[in-house]
């Protein structure tokens, strides 16, 4: 049965210190991957590969595993870098954002980065295709937006756009 | 609505990382003998480790989509 697995690439526009977490993440499952044929080899040692359920579980592990691998191969490929931006006029790739999603009440500081950025570093960076990130792009401290969210629509204030810290 | 929903979340979150923490000193316990082969409190201790991991990784990920700061 052939099966048609979707490889999802996330954008290569990073900072640098997204590429080389990301490039040792990639060594990282590069050495599962390397794991998992052993114990495929060894699952199917017996040459007897019906009904066979050791052998089935190590070939979906190497199947997920691979589309990760790929997927972070394929990201970091031809990365693009971001600089810290120290212009604060307005919100734009690069900079610190103070912001304050109204609705929740809730206010924290983010760098405006790439996906992968948002992915590894959650803590301090927004995406700028995330919906608030897209969002905050190209306005200026003081102003409210707002966006959309899991089908709801919430509203967020920039109290202050500062330099880049990442 | 949408605060009580995020609020929900978060402490699901709270007590997803304490028994993450937890399974994680478990599977210290398990492997400290230093040795591995054959210890079944240690595959047990990991694959508890690794499902309680997905699960704290998941909440984070719905809290960031509610909050719009993911793709």
């Amino acid at each position: 049965m052939s099966r048609e697995i979707k490889i999802e690439v996330f954008s290569s526009v990073m900072s640098e210190r997204a590429y080389y977490t990301a490039r040792q993440k990639l060594g990282l499952i590069s050495t599962d991957l390397a794991e998992q044929n052993i114990e495929l080899g060894v699952a199917g040692g017996t040459n007897d590969f019906h009904d066979n359920a050791a052998f089935d579980e190590a070939s979906r592990k190497i199947d997920v595993t691979g589309i990760s691998y790929e997927t972070w191969r394929k990201t970091i490929m031809y990365p693009v870098f971001i600089e810290r931006r120290v212009e604060t006029d307005s919100v734009q790739l690069g900079n610190l954002v103070d912001i304050e999603i109204v609705t929740f009440g809730e206010r924290f500081k983010a760098n405006i980065l790439g996906p992968v950025d948002g992915i590894l570093f959650e803590d301090d960076s927004i995406s700028f295709e995330s919906p608030l990130g897209r969002a905050l792009i190209g306005h200026v401290k003081g102003e409210e937006i707002e966006y959309e969210a899991a089908s709801r629509k919430l509203k967020a204030k920039i109290i202050d756009v500062l330099p880049g810290n990442f | 609505m949408q605060t009580s929903e995020l609020n929900e979340l978060k402490k699901k979150l709270k007590v997803a990382e304490e028994k993450l923490a937890k399974a994680g000193i478990r599977m210290g316990e398990a492997g400290g003998s230093g040795e591995w082969h054959d210890n079944s409190a240690w595959d047990n201790a990991v694959v508890d480790f690794k499902v309680r991991e997905d699960i704290v990784d998941s909440l984070k990920k719905c809290i960031q989509k509610l909050k719009g700061t993911t793709n």
